[in-house]
């Protein structure tokens, strides 16, 4: 049982790191602000939220396995809001998205007085 | 705010303290209870409908709601690892070639605090990032990553997948 519990949370944290590797990389390779805030907001938080599971199944005591899921928790809660506040400073400063097909926020944008 | 739901709102700030501090000593309970009480002072008009200030309003509590929340975290998260997995395939992809496009997406949820969770949801999910949210014409503004694939009908039948979700664990 303990070898089988060892055995979940090391692929786990093997997957979540994994996934945290290819944000970067997305963090790098992707052409402008919005996709990048993409690949920083989903890639890491699914990461982060596998690695913290991970740990809080290998916690030694209640009270690390508890502290981690509280840590997912505020995670989740604040990367979307972080992320939703970036792209839109960005938009209003004026960065236009790259290579867009469809902009219907610039549209309405402009209908405003 | 009923007596049932002023204990609840205890309760869950005690919780709080227990699983931050760790410890179950009688001097840290007793900071706690001390502590829950000031913060349940400070915070419970801000649940509570009647009061000015109370925004968020006091969720009902009972069985459905329960089931529903407990139907509603597995999808979730399912959810996310799917959209972790996507973004993950695109950024590793021997070419990078991305037709992202911004679409507004009108929502018939009711109240403000299930929009602002709607907006967060779609930030998690595949393929969508929540860039504005029109609170007075509850319109949102979500930047999908690529559009050549799916298509804007997709997203919007995604979204309101979501929109019904939320309905259930809301209303």
């Amino acid at each position: 049982m303990s070898g089988f519990i060892d055995l979940l949370s090391s692929f786990l944290m093997v997957l979540g790191l994994f996934f945290a590797f290819a944000s970067v990389v997305g963090l790098i390779r992707f052409p402008d602000v919005y996709t990048r805030v993409h690949a920083g907001t989903k890639a890491l938080s699914g990461g982060a939220m596998l690695i913290l599971i991970g740990v809080a199944i290998r916690a030694p005591s209640w009270q690390g396995a508890v502290k981690s899921v509280l840590i997912a928790l505020f995670f989740l809660a604040t990367n979307p809001l972080a992320s939703h506040a970036i792209s839109r400073a960005c938009y209003r400063h004026g960065i236009a998205p790259h290579g867009t097909v469809l902009d219907e926020y610039g549209e309405a944008m402009e209908d405003r007085p | 705010m009923s007596y049932f739901k002023a204990v609840a709102l205890w309760c869950s700030l005690m919780a709080l303290w227990i699983s931050l501090t760790g410890r179950l000593d009688f001097g840290f309970l007793a900071v706690g209870i001390a502590v829950s009480i000031a913060v349940f002072r400070l915070v419970w008009r801000t649940f509570s409908p009647r009061h000015e200030g109370g925004r968020l309003g006091c969720p009902r509590i009972g069985f459905a709601r329960l089931m529903a929340f407990l139907c509603f975290v597995p999808c979730f998260l399912w959810d996310l690892l799917k959209a972790t997995w996507e973004v993950s395939l695109l950024a590793l992809a021997p070419k990078v070639d991305l037709h992202s496009g911004i679409i507004r997406v009108n929502s018939d949820v009711p109240d403000k605090s299930s929009l602002v969770f709607l907006a967060n949801l779609i930030t998690l999910t595949p393929g969508t990032l929540t860039l504005d949210v029109d609170m007075s014409k509850h319109d949102l503004f979500v930047h999908v990553l690529d559009l050549r694939g799916i298509g804007t009908e997709a997203v919007r039948s995604d979204i309101s997948d979501l929109e019904a979700r939320i309905g259930r664990l809301f209303s």
